[in-house]
Protein backbone atom coordinates (compact mmCIF):
# COMPACT_ATOMS: atom_id res chain seq x y z
CA UNK A 1 0.00 0.00 0.00
CA UNK A 2 2.79 1.73 1.06
CA UNK A 3 6.65 1.67 -0.30
CA UNK A 4 9.30 3.49 0.10
CA UNK A 5 12.93 2.82 -0.85
CA UNK A 6 15.75 4.54 0.49
CA UNK A 7 13.29 7.39 -0.06
CA UNK A 8 16.44 10.28 0.72
CA UNK A 9 15.00 14.47 1.34
CA UNK A 10 17.73 16.63 2.05
CA UNK A 11 16.48 20.54 2.24
CA UNK A 12 18.20 23.23 0.56
CA UNK A 13 18.82 24.92 3.65
CA UNK A 14 20.63 22.43 5.09
CA UNK A 15 18.01 21.70 7.82
CA UNK A 16 17.67 17.93 8.46
CA UNK A 17 15.10 15.82 6.22
CA UNK A 18 15.15 12.04 6.11
CA UNK A 19 17.85 9.85 4.93
CA UNK A 20 17.45 6.33 2.80
CA UNK A 21 14.08 5.81 5.03
CA UNK A 22 12.79 2.12 3.71
CA UNK A 23 9.45 0.91 4.74
CA UNK A 24 6.62 -0.85 3.86
CA UNK A 25 3.66 -0.75 4.72
CA UNK A 26 0.76 -3.30 3.87
CA UNK A 27 -2.96 -3.25 3.04
CA UNK A 28 -5.13 -3.21 5.86
CA UNK A 29 -2.21 -1.85 8.25
CA UNK A 30 -3.26 0.41 10.75
CA UNK A 31 0.65 2.29 10.71
CA UNK A 32 2.09 4.33 13.92
CA UNK A 33 4.98 6.26 13.13
CA UNK A 34 6.29 7.54 15.46
CA UNK A 35 8.92 10.58 16.50
CA UNK A 36 10.28 13.37 18.42
CA UNK A 37 9.36 16.55 16.73
CA UNK A 38 12.36 17.57 13.80
CA UNK A 39 12.89 13.51 13.47
CA UNK A 40 11.16 13.50 9.39
CA UNK A 41 8.28 12.78 10.64
CA UNK A 42 6.54 15.26 8.33
CA UNK A 43 9.08 15.21 5.88
CA UNK A 44 8.65 11.51 5.24
CA UNK A 45 4.96 12.35 5.06
CA UNK A 46 5.39 15.33 2.55
CA UNK A 47 7.16 13.55 0.18
CA UNK A 48 4.82 10.45 0.10
CA UNK A 49 2.18 13.01 -1.12
CA UNK A 50 4.14 14.46 -3.52
CA UNK A 51 4.76 17.61 -1.36
CA UNK A 52 8.11 16.99 -1.24
CA UNK A 53 10.28 15.43 -4.31
CA UNK A 54 12.79 13.12 -3.04
CA UNK A 55 16.37 13.92 -3.28
CA UNK A 56 16.84 10.19 -3.97
CA UNK A 57 15.27 6.94 -3.63
CA UNK A 58 11.38 6.70 -4.31
CA UNK A 59 8.12 6.43 -2.54
CA UNK A 60 4.85 4.52 -4.53
CA UNK A 61 1.54 4.63 -2.81
CA UNK A 62 -0.98 1.94 -4.66
CA UNK A 63 1.98 1.37 -6.58
CA UNK A 64 2.13 4.98 -7.62
CA UNK A 65 4.86 6.86 -7.92
CA UNK A 66 4.70 9.89 -5.28
CA UNK A 67 5.15 12.96 -7.43
CA UNK A 68 4.89 11.39 -11.08
CA UNK A 69 1.14 10.05 -10.09
CA UNK A 70 0.34 12.16 -7.11
CA UNK A 71 -3.08 12.92 -8.55
CA UNK A 72 -4.61 9.16 -9.04
CA UNK A 73 -3.06 8.00 -5.77
CA UNK A 74 -4.15 11.13 -4.04
CA UNK A 75 -7.61 10.28 -5.65
CA UNK A 76 -7.36 7.16 -3.32
CA UNK A 77 -6.50 8.81 0.01
CA UNK A 78 -7.86 11.10 2.30
CA UNK A 79 -5.46 13.12 4.44
CA UNK A 80 -5.26 15.55 7.59
CA UNK A 81 -1.78 17.08 8.19
CA UNK A 82 -1.76 18.20 11.77
CA UNK A 83 -3.75 21.36 12.29
CA UNK A 84 -6.50 21.67 9.64
CA UNK A 85 -6.01 25.41 8.12
CA UNK A 86 -8.10 26.59 5.17
CA UNK A 87 -9.65 29.76 3.82
CA UNK A 88 -11.13 30.35 7.47
CA UNK A 89 -14.16 32.52 5.80
CA UNK A 90 -15.64 29.35 4.57
CA UNK A 91 -17.93 27.27 6.55
CA UNK A 92 -17.38 23.91 7.33
CA UNK A 93 -20.18 23.20 4.91
CA UNK A 94 -18.61 25.05 2.30
CA UNK A 95 -15.14 23.67 2.70
CA UNK A 96 -16.30 20.00 2.41
CA UNK A 97 -18.92 20.89 -0.74
CA UNK A 98 -15.69 21.88 -2.15
CA UNK A 99 -13.58 18.86 -1.26
CA UNK A 100 -16.45 16.88 -2.30
CA UNK A 101 -16.50 18.13 -5.83
CA UNK A 102 -12.97 18.14 -6.31
CA UNK A 103 -13.59 14.34 -5.59
CA UNK A 104 -16.81 14.29 -8.27
CA UNK A 105 -18.87 13.94 -5.22
CA UNK A 106 -22.14 15.86 -4.98
CA UNK A 107 -23.85 14.44 -2.13
CA UNK A 108 -22.90 15.44 1.05
CA UNK A 109 -24.76 13.31 3.46
CA UNK A 110 -22.17 11.27 4.53
CA UNK A 111 -19.76 13.87 5.08
CA UNK A 112 -22.89 15.74 7.13
CA UNK A 113 -23.39 11.74 8.87
CA UNK A 114 -19.36 12.29 10.37
CA UNK A 115 -20.09 15.99 11.59
CA UNK A 116 -23.16 14.99 13.44
CA UNK A 117 -20.60 11.84 15.25
CA UNK A 118 -17.92 14.34 16.17
CA UNK A 119 -20.36 17.16 16.71
CA UNK A 120 -18.89 19.33 14.66
CA UNK A 121 -20.81 22.63 13.17
CA UNK A 122 -20.81 23.16 9.92
CA UNK A 123 -22.12 26.40 9.83
CA UNK A 124 -19.79 28.53 10.96
CA UNK A 125 -16.82 30.20 8.94
CA UNK A 126 -13.55 28.67 10.20
CA UNK A 127 -12.01 31.65 11.67
CA UNK A 128 -14.95 31.42 14.43
CA UNK A 129 -14.17 28.20 15.34
CA UNK A 130 -11.42 26.53 17.95
CA UNK A 131 -8.68 24.84 16.65
CA UNK A 132 -10.61 21.35 18.24
CA UNK A 133 -13.52 22.07 15.92
CA UNK A 134 -11.37 23.26 13.26
CA UNK A 135 -9.67 20.25 13.33
CA UNK A 136 -13.08 18.10 13.48
CA UNK A 137 -13.53 19.79 10.10
CA UNK A 138 -10.42 18.29 8.73
CA UNK A 139 -11.21 14.97 9.79
CA UNK A 140 -14.58 14.84 8.40
CA UNK A 141 -12.76 16.17 4.92
CA UNK A 142 -10.13 13.30 5.00
CA UNK A 143 -12.74 10.82 6.13
CA UNK A 144 -15.88 11.38 4.05
CA UNK A 145 -15.20 10.19 0.55
CA UNK A 146 -14.17 6.66 2.47
CA UNK A 147 -10.76 6.49 0.82
CA UNK A 148 -8.93 2.90 1.16
CA UNK A 149 -5.91 5.05 3.06
CA UNK A 150 -5.29 7.53 5.20
CA UNK A 151 -2.46 9.31 6.52
CA UNK A 152 -2.71 11.45 8.63
CA UNK A 153 -0.13 13.51 10.75
CA UNK A 154 -0.61 14.29 13.90
CA UNK A 155 -4.39 14.53 13.71
CA UNK A 156 -5.72 15.03 17.18
CA UNK A 157 -4.23 17.93 17.88
CA UNK A 158 -6.32 20.24 19.79
CA UNK A 159 -9.19 17.64 20.42
CA UNK A 160 -10.12 16.96 23.80
CA UNK A 161 -9.70 13.52 24.99
CA UNK A 162 -13.37 12.65 24.39
CA UNK A 163 -13.08 13.51 20.83
CA UNK A 164 -9.92 11.44 20.34
CA UNK A 165 -11.06 8.44 21.25
CA UNK A 166 -14.26 9.21 18.56
CA UNK A 167 -11.85 9.98 16.81
CA UNK A 168 -9.85 6.52 17.40
CA UNK A 169 -12.78 4.37 16.66
CA UNK A 170 -13.80 6.24 13.73
CA UNK A 171 -10.29 4.83 12.63
CA UNK A 172 -10.59 1.27 14.14
CA UNK A 173 -13.76 1.58 11.74
CA UNK A 174 -12.01 2.03 8.46
CA UNK A 175 -10.02 -0.43 9.47
CA UNK A 176 -12.55 -3.07 9.71
CA UNK A 177 -13.69 -1.90 6.25
CA UNK A 178 -10.40 -3.07 5.25
CA UNK A 179 -8.54 0.47 4.85
CA UNK A 180 -5.12 1.30 5.42
CA UNK A 181 -4.16 3.94 7.67
CA UNK A 182 -0.81 5.72 7.91
CA UNK A 183 -1.14 7.80 11.77
CA UNK A 184 2.51 9.86 12.61
CA UNK A 185 2.07 10.96 16.02
CA UNK A 186 4.21 11.81 19.39
CA UNK A 187 0.87 10.58 21.40
CA UNK A 188 2.29 7.30 22.87
CA UNK A 189 -1.37 6.05 23.84
CA UNK A 190 -3.05 7.21 20.87
CA UNK A 191 -0.47 5.26 18.85
CA UNK A 192 -0.60 1.79 21.46
CA UNK A 193 -4.07 2.25 21.19
CA UNK A 194 -4.83 2.35 17.28
CA UNK A 195 -1.96 1.00 15.74
CA UNK A 196 -0.63 -3.10 14.89
CA UNK A 197 2.79 -1.64 13.76
CA UNK A 198 4.88 1.03 14.75
CA UNK A 199 8.28 2.96 12.63
CA UNK A 200 9.79 5.10 14.63
CA UNK A 201 12.10 7.45 13.62
CA UNK A 202 15.04 9.36 14.85
CA UNK A 203 17.48 11.92 13.36
CA UNK A 204 16.02 11.56 10.20
CA UNK A 205 16.59 7.88 10.04
CA UNK A 206 13.98 4.77 10.22
CA UNK A 207 15.65 3.91 13.40
CA UNK A 208 13.56 0.36 13.87
CA UNK A 209 9.81 -1.54 12.34
CA UNK A 210 8.20 -3.17 15.37
CA UNK A 211 4.63 -4.81 16.65
CA UNK A 212 3.15 -1.90 18.47
CA UNK A 213 3.43 -4.57 21.58
CA UNK A 214 7.01 -5.12 21.80
CA UNK A 215 7.62 -1.11 21.97
CA UNK A 216 4.95 -1.18 25.08
CA UNK A 217 6.22 -4.30 26.44
CA UNK A 218 9.53 -3.27 26.88
CA UNK A 219 8.14 0.31 28.30
CA UNK A 220 9.29 1.65 31.89
CA UNK A 221 8.32 4.08 34.40
CA UNK A 222 9.92 6.11 36.49
CA UNK A 223 9.21 5.56 39.72
CA UNK A 224 10.01 7.89 43.11
CA UNK A 225 9.36 6.58 46.82
CA UNK A 226 9.84 8.42 49.84
CA UNK A 227 10.12 6.62 52.95
CA UNK A 228 9.49 7.46 56.70
CA UNK A 229 13.24 6.13 57.63
CA UNK A 230 16.67 6.26 55.05
CA UNK A 231 16.49 2.69 53.71
CA UNK A 232 18.90 0.62 52.01
CA UNK A 233 19.11 0.98 48.40
CA UNK A 234 20.40 -1.63 47.31
CA UNK A 235 17.35 -4.15 48.34
CA UNK A 236 16.00 -2.10 45.29
CA UNK A 237 18.73 -2.21 42.88
CA UNK A 238 18.87 -6.03 42.96
CA UNK A 239 14.87 -6.36 42.01
CA UNK A 240 14.08 -7.20 38.77
CA UNK A 241 13.47 -4.71 35.94
CA UNK A 242 15.26 -2.24 38.34
CA UNK A 243 17.54 -0.11 36.93
CA UNK A 244 19.31 3.29 37.07
CA UNK A 245 18.66 3.81 41.01
CA UNK A 246 19.31 7.02 42.99
CA UNK A 247 18.81 6.94 46.69
CA UNK A 248 19.44 9.58 49.14
CA UNK A 249 18.79 8.63 52.43
CA UNK A 250 14.90 8.39 52.68
CA UNK A 251 14.23 9.00 48.86
CA UNK A 252 14.58 5.93 46.14
CA UNK A 253 14.64 6.73 42.49
CA UNK A 254 14.52 4.17 39.72
CA UNK A 255 13.41 3.34 36.49
CA UNK A 256 11.37 0.18 36.85
CA UNK A 257 10.48 -1.86 33.83
CA UNK A 258 8.40 -5.05 33.86
CA UNK A 259 5.69 -5.88 36.95
CA UNK A 260 5.76 -3.48 40.16
CA UNK A 261 5.09 -6.37 42.15
CA UNK A 262 8.49 -7.33 43.56
CA UNK A 263 9.21 -3.51 43.88
CA UNK A 264 6.23 -2.77 46.42
CA UNK A 265 6.25 -5.79 47.70
CA UNK A 266 10.02 -4.76 49.06
CA UNK A 267 8.71 -0.92 49.68
CA UNK A 268 5.87 -2.53 51.60
CA UNK A 269 8.39 -3.72 54.27
CA UNK A 270 8.99 0.54 55.20
CA UNK A 271 6.62 3.45 56.19
CA UNK A 272 5.60 4.85 52.61
CA UNK A 273 5.19 8.48 52.48
CA UNK A 274 4.68 9.05 49.11
CA UNK A 275 5.37 7.15 45.65
CA UNK A 276 4.82 8.73 42.24
CA UNK A 277 4.89 6.51 39.00
CA UNK A 278 5.44 8.67 35.95
CA UNK A 279 5.10 7.30 32.13
CA UNK A 280 7.94 7.95 30.13
CA UNK A 281 7.59 10.04 27.64
CA UNK A 282 7.59 8.83 24.11
CA UNK A 283 11.07 9.79 23.59
CA UNK A 284 12.19 8.39 26.56
CA UNK A 285 10.81 4.77 25.84
CA UNK A 286 12.20 4.34 22.54
CA UNK A 287 15.72 5.56 23.39
CA UNK A 288 15.79 3.21 25.80
CA UNK A 289 15.02 0.63 23.88
CA UNK A 290 16.84 1.74 20.53
CA UNK A 291 19.88 3.58 22.84
CA UNK A 292 22.93 1.96 23.53
CA UNK A 293 22.41 0.49 26.24
CA UNK A 294 20.46 -2.03 28.07
CA UNK A 295 17.79 -0.66 30.64
CA UNK A 296 16.02 -3.89 31.35
CA UNK A 297 18.44 -6.30 32.27
CA UNK A 298 18.81 -5.22 35.51
CA UNK A 299 22.22 -3.32 34.70
CA UNK A 300 22.24 0.61 34.75
CA UNK A 301 22.77 2.58 31.56
CA UNK A 302 26.82 2.70 30.55
CA UNK B 1 -29.39 6.75 10.54
CA UNK B 2 -30.13 5.17 7.59
CA UNK B 3 -26.67 3.17 7.53
CA UNK B 4 -24.01 4.43 4.93
CA UNK B 5 -24.46 1.52 2.46
CA UNK B 6 -27.20 3.59 0.76
CA UNK B 7 -25.09 6.19 -0.15
CA UNK B 8 -23.53 6.66 -3.31
CA UNK B 9 -20.17 6.25 -1.61
CA UNK B 10 -17.21 3.70 -3.10
CA UNK B 11 -16.78 0.86 -0.66
CA UNK B 12 -12.90 0.79 0.39
CA UNK B 13 -11.19 0.35 -2.83
CA UNK B 14 -13.19 3.08 -4.61
CA UNK B 15 -11.84 5.28 -6.46
CA UNK B 16 -12.90 8.89 -6.50
CA UNK B 17 -11.57 11.72 -8.48
CA UNK B 18 -13.80 14.89 -10.66
CA UNK B 19 -13.14 15.10 -13.89
CA UNK B 20 -10.12 17.34 -14.54
CA UNK B 21 -12.32 20.27 -16.08
CA UNK B 22 -15.15 19.86 -13.19
CA UNK B 23 -12.43 20.14 -11.16
CA UNK B 24 -10.85 23.37 -12.11
CA UNK B 25 -14.29 24.73 -12.64
CA UNK B 26 -14.58 23.53 -9.10
CA UNK B 27 -11.43 25.82 -7.64
CA UNK B 28 -12.01 28.79 -10.08
CA UNK B 29 -15.69 28.95 -8.73
CA UNK B 30 -14.66 28.33 -5.14
CA UNK B 31 -11.92 31.40 -5.69
CA UNK B 32 -14.66 33.55 -7.72
CA UNK B 33 -16.84 33.26 -4.21
CA UNK B 34 -14.24 33.80 -1.66
CA UNK B 35 -13.37 36.95 -2.91
CA UNK B 36 -17.18 37.66 -3.65
CA UNK B 37 -16.99 41.22 -2.10
CA UNK B 38 -13.83 42.15 -4.19
CA UNK B 39 -15.78 44.15 -7.30
CA UNK B 40 -16.93 46.08 -5.00
CA UNK B 41 -14.61 46.17 -2.26
CA UNK B 42 -11.62 47.32 -5.48
CA UNK B 43 -14.12 48.27 -8.13
CA UNK B 44 -16.67 51.08 -5.88
CA UNK B 45 -14.14 53.00 -5.12
CA UNK B 46 -12.01 53.55 -8.65
CA UNK B 47 -15.43 53.54 -10.12
CA UNK B 48 -16.48 55.99 -7.55
CA UNK B 49 -13.43 57.98 -8.69
CA UNK B 50 -13.97 58.11 -12.11
CA UNK B 51 -17.77 58.79 -11.35
CA UNK B 52 -16.56 61.82 -9.30
CA UNK B 53 -14.21 62.70 -12.02
CA UNK B 54 -16.48 62.75 -14.67
CA UNK B 55 -18.70 64.66 -12.60
CA UNK B 56 -16.55 67.12 -12.08
CA UNK B 57 -15.54 67.69 -15.88
CA UNK B 58 -18.35 69.73 -17.44
CA UNK B 59 -17.91 72.55 -14.55
CA UNK B 60 -13.94 72.53 -15.44
CA UNK B 61 -14.30 72.86 -19.29
CA UNK B 62 -16.15 75.61 -18.44
CA UNK B 63 -13.37 77.32 -16.73
CA UNK B 64 -9.79 77.83 -18.01
CA UNK B 65 -7.98 77.12 -14.78
CA UNK B 66 -6.77 74.07 -16.05
CA UNK B 67 -5.29 75.05 -19.30
CA UNK B 68 -3.52 78.08 -17.38
CA UNK B 69 -2.24 75.23 -15.07
CA UNK B 70 -1.43 73.33 -17.79
CA UNK B 71 0.90 75.94 -19.68
CA UNK B 72 2.74 76.22 -16.59
CA UNK B 73 3.47 72.39 -15.95
CA UNK B 74 6.96 71.60 -17.27
CA UNK B 75 7.12 70.18 -21.04
CA UNK B 76 8.76 67.00 -19.85
CA UNK B 77 6.27 66.13 -17.20
CA UNK B 78 3.57 66.71 -19.74
CA UNK B 79 5.71 64.78 -22.30
CA UNK B 80 6.00 61.62 -19.78
CA UNK B 81 2.80 61.56 -18.79
CA UNK B 82 1.43 61.71 -22.58
CA UNK B 83 -0.32 64.88 -21.69
CA UNK B 84 -0.82 67.25 -24.58
CA UNK B 85 -1.70 70.60 -23.95
CA UNK B 86 -5.63 70.05 -25.21
CA UNK B 87 -5.96 67.18 -23.66
CA UNK B 88 -8.86 69.13 -21.21
CA UNK B 89 -10.26 69.81 -23.86
CA UNK B 90 -12.53 66.73 -23.84
CA UNK B 91 -14.01 64.46 -21.47
CA UNK B 92 -12.11 61.74 -21.63
CA UNK B 93 -8.46 63.69 -21.76
CA UNK B 94 -9.48 64.77 -18.70
CA UNK B 95 -10.87 60.95 -17.37
CA UNK B 96 -7.51 59.40 -18.75
CA UNK B 97 -5.00 62.04 -17.53
CA UNK B 98 -6.95 61.41 -13.66
CA UNK B 99 -8.20 58.02 -13.77
CA UNK B 100 -7.14 55.96 -16.17
CA UNK B 101 -3.50 56.50 -17.01
CA UNK B 102 -1.88 55.76 -13.93
CA UNK B 103 -4.46 54.99 -11.04
CA UNK B 104 -6.65 52.59 -12.22
CA UNK B 105 -4.10 50.11 -14.47
CA UNK B 106 -2.22 50.25 -10.89
CA UNK B 107 -5.55 49.42 -8.98
CA UNK B 108 -6.52 46.57 -10.80
CA UNK B 109 -2.75 45.17 -11.13
CA UNK B 110 -2.42 45.37 -7.73
CA UNK B 111 -5.12 43.32 -7.01
CA UNK B 112 -4.42 40.69 -9.44
CA UNK B 113 -0.75 40.27 -7.92
CA UNK B 114 -1.99 40.27 -4.81
CA UNK B 115 -4.76 37.01 -5.42
CA UNK B 116 -1.80 35.64 -7.38
CA UNK B 117 0.19 35.69 -4.86
CA UNK B 118 -2.24 34.51 -2.24
CA UNK B 119 -2.86 31.50 -4.75
CA UNK B 120 0.07 29.51 -4.07
CA UNK B 121 2.76 31.08 -2.11
CA UNK B 122 0.65 32.93 -0.07
CA UNK B 123 -1.63 29.91 0.49
CA UNK B 124 1.61 27.83 1.08
CA UNK B 125 2.60 30.16 3.87
CA UNK B 126 -0.66 30.39 5.32
CA UNK B 127 -0.82 26.17 5.86
CA UNK B 128 -4.08 26.11 3.40
CA UNK B 129 -2.73 25.27 0.30
CA UNK B 130 -2.22 21.60 2.02
CA UNK B 131 -5.63 20.72 1.69
CA UNK B 132 -6.16 21.50 -1.62
CA UNK B 133 -2.86 19.74 -3.03
CA UNK B 134 -3.96 16.88 -0.82
CA UNK B 135 -7.57 16.20 -3.40
CA UNK B 136 -7.08 14.49 -6.72
CA UNK B 137 -6.35 17.83 -8.78
CA UNK B 138 -2.69 18.64 -10.27
CA UNK B 139 -0.80 21.45 -9.20
CA UNK B 140 -1.40 22.75 -12.68
CA UNK B 141 -4.92 22.95 -12.10
CA UNK B 142 -4.74 24.57 -8.49
CA UNK B 143 -2.46 27.61 -10.26
CA UNK B 144 -4.59 28.21 -13.25
CA UNK B 145 -8.04 27.47 -12.16
CA UNK B 146 -7.02 29.82 -8.72
CA UNK B 147 -5.84 32.39 -11.75
CA UNK B 148 -8.90 32.04 -13.89
CA UNK B 149 -10.93 32.58 -10.65
CA UNK B 150 -9.23 35.60 -9.92
CA UNK B 151 -9.28 36.84 -13.70
CA UNK B 152 -13.23 36.65 -13.23
CA UNK B 153 -12.96 38.84 -10.42
CA UNK B 154 -10.98 41.02 -11.56
CA UNK B 155 -13.45 41.39 -15.21
CA UNK B 156 -16.03 42.34 -12.64
CA UNK B 157 -13.93 44.95 -11.26
CA UNK B 158 -13.25 46.71 -14.66
CA UNK B 159 -16.79 46.42 -15.90
CA UNK B 160 -17.46 48.16 -12.96
CA UNK B 161 -15.45 51.14 -13.29
CA UNK B 162 -16.52 51.37 -16.68
CA UNK B 163 -20.10 51.19 -15.67
CA UNK B 164 -19.89 53.83 -12.79
CA UNK B 165 -18.13 56.06 -15.76
CA UNK B 166 -21.10 55.45 -17.84
CA UNK B 167 -23.55 55.95 -15.39
CA UNK B 168 -21.94 59.68 -14.48
CA UNK B 169 -21.56 60.50 -18.44
CA UNK B 170 -25.34 59.64 -18.27
CA UNK B 171 -25.98 61.77 -15.10
CA UNK B 172 -23.92 64.79 -15.78
CA UNK B 173 -24.37 65.35 -19.14
CA UNK B 174 -20.73 64.71 -20.21
CA UNK B 175 -20.10 64.67 -23.59
CA UNK B 176 -18.03 60.88 -23.77
CA UNK B 177 -19.87 58.04 -25.90
CA UNK B 178 -20.89 54.94 -23.89
CA UNK B 179 -19.26 52.72 -25.67
CA UNK B 180 -15.70 54.72 -24.69
CA UNK B 181 -16.51 54.50 -21.68
CA UNK B 182 -17.12 50.79 -21.35
CA UNK B 183 -14.01 50.52 -23.48
CA UNK B 184 -12.08 52.39 -20.77
CA UNK B 185 -13.07 49.38 -18.02
CA UNK B 186 -12.21 46.69 -20.20
CA UNK B 187 -9.38 47.84 -21.38
CA UNK B 188 -7.75 47.59 -17.47
CA UNK B 189 -8.50 43.66 -17.84
CA UNK B 190 -5.34 42.37 -19.84
CA UNK B 191 -3.48 44.56 -17.72
CA UNK B 192 -4.87 42.82 -14.86
CA UNK B 193 -3.86 39.07 -16.78
CA UNK B 194 -0.64 40.36 -16.96
CA UNK B 195 -0.16 41.58 -13.55
CA UNK B 196 -1.40 38.72 -12.30
CA UNK B 197 0.31 35.96 -14.99
CA UNK B 198 3.59 38.14 -13.97
CA UNK B 199 2.66 37.46 -9.96
CA UNK B 200 1.64 33.94 -10.28
CA UNK B 201 5.34 33.00 -11.53
CA UNK B 202 7.00 34.65 -8.84
CA UNK B 203 4.31 32.91 -6.30
CA UNK B 204 5.51 29.36 -7.85
CA UNK B 205 9.03 30.47 -7.21
CA UNK B 206 8.84 31.96 -4.09
CA UNK B 207 7.02 30.48 -0.72
CA UNK B 208 6.43 33.29 0.77
CA UNK B 209 2.77 35.88 -0.02
CA UNK B 210 5.02 38.64 1.22
CA UNK B 211 7.75 38.47 -1.39
CA UNK B 212 5.11 37.20 -4.30
CA UNK B 213 3.28 40.52 -3.75
CA UNK B 214 6.12 43.25 -3.67
CA UNK B 215 7.99 41.53 -6.76
CA UNK B 216 5.03 41.60 -8.38
CA UNK B 217 3.75 44.99 -7.65
CA UNK B 218 7.46 46.46 -7.90
CA UNK B 219 7.90 45.31 -11.51
CA UNK B 220 4.52 46.65 -12.60
CA UNK B 221 5.42 49.88 -11.12
CA UNK B 222 8.70 49.94 -12.56
CA UNK B 223 7.04 48.96 -16.08
CA UNK B 224 5.01 52.21 -15.22
CA UNK B 225 8.28 53.65 -14.98
CA UNK B 226 9.71 52.21 -17.90
CA UNK B 227 7.12 54.06 -20.67
CA UNK B 228 6.64 56.91 -18.52
CA UNK B 229 10.04 57.62 -18.62
CA UNK B 230 10.89 56.11 -22.22
CA UNK B 231 9.14 59.50 -23.52
CA UNK B 232 12.01 61.52 -21.45
CA UNK B 233 14.81 59.36 -22.51
CA UNK B 234 16.49 58.32 -25.54
CA UNK B 235 18.61 55.58 -22.59
CA UNK B 236 15.31 54.06 -21.51
CA UNK B 237 12.90 54.06 -25.26
CA UNK B 238 14.27 51.06 -26.32
CA UNK B 239 12.90 49.58 -23.14
CA UNK B 240 9.03 50.54 -23.54
CA UNK B 241 8.11 47.46 -25.75
CA UNK B 242 8.89 45.37 -22.78
CA UNK B 243 6.66 47.21 -20.48
CA UNK B 244 3.02 46.29 -20.48
CA UNK B 245 2.00 49.61 -20.11
CA UNK B 246 3.03 50.24 -23.40
CA UNK B 247 0.34 47.96 -24.65
CA UNK B 248 -2.36 49.56 -22.93
CA UNK B 249 -2.66 52.62 -24.61
CA UNK B 250 -5.46 55.07 -23.65
CA UNK B 251 -9.23 53.41 -24.69
CA UNK B 252 -11.15 56.25 -23.18
CA UNK B 253 -9.45 58.45 -25.87
CA UNK B 254 -8.70 55.99 -28.99
CA UNK B 255 -10.96 52.76 -28.29
CA UNK B 256 -9.67 49.54 -27.78
CA UNK B 257 -6.72 48.72 -30.13
CA UNK B 258 -7.45 44.94 -30.50
CA UNK B 259 -4.19 43.49 -31.57
CA UNK B 260 -2.41 45.20 -28.05
CA UNK B 261 -5.67 44.02 -25.73
CA UNK B 262 -5.56 40.55 -27.62
CA UNK B 263 -1.26 40.56 -27.50
CA UNK B 264 -1.14 41.67 -23.52
CA UNK B 265 -3.95 38.92 -22.64
CA UNK B 266 -2.27 36.02 -24.54
CA UNK B 267 0.99 37.41 -22.25
CA UNK B 268 -0.68 37.03 -19.22
CA UNK B 269 -2.09 33.90 -19.97
CA UNK B 270 1.75 32.67 -21.01
CA UNK B 271 2.87 33.60 -17.92
CA UNK B 272 0.52 32.11 -15.85
CA UNK B 273 1.01 29.03 -17.75
CA UNK B 274 4.88 29.13 -17.24
CA UNK B 275 3.90 29.44 -13.80
CA UNK B 276 1.95 26.03 -13.37
CA UNK B 277 4.81 24.17 -14.70
CA UNK B 278 7.16 26.38 -12.80
CA UNK B 279 4.90 25.44 -9.42
CA UNK B 280 4.90 21.74 -11.04
CA UNK B 281 8.26 20.97 -9.99
CA UNK B 282 8.59 22.78 -6.82
CA UNK B 283 8.78 21.55 -3.22
CA UNK B 284 5.70 22.82 -1.13
CA UNK B 285 6.78 23.29 2.32
CA UNK B 286 4.87 22.76 5.73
Amino acid sequence: MIETDQLTKRYPGGARGIEEVTLTVERGEVFGFLGPNGAGKTTTIRTLLGFLRPTSGSARLFGLDSVRDAVAAHALLGCLLGEFRFDDELTGEQVLRLFARLRGVEDLSPARELAERFEADLGRPLRELSRGNRQKIGLIQALFHRPPLLILDEPTSGLDPLMQEEFLAAIRERRAEGATVFLSSHNLAEVERACDRVGIIRDGRLAAVEPVRVLTERSFRHVTFTFGEPVEPAAFAALPGVSQLEADGRRVKFRLSGHADPVIKEAARHRVLDVEIEHPTLEEAFLAYYGDGGYGDGGALA
Amino acid sequence: MSGTASHAIPAAGGRRRAPRAAAFRALAAHTVRRRRRAPLAWGLPLGALSFVTAAAYPSIARSNAYDELLKNYPEALKKAFGVSDTALHTAAGYLAIEVFNLIAPLVVGVFMVRAASAALAGAEERGTLDALMSSPVSRRTVALAQFAGSAVTALAICVLVGGLTWIATLTFGVDLAAARAAAAGLALWPLALFSGGLALVVSALTHRGGVSTAVGAGVLVAMYFVEALGNLSKAIEPLKPLSAFHYYGSAIENGIEWPSFVGLCAAGVLLALAAARVFERRDVFA
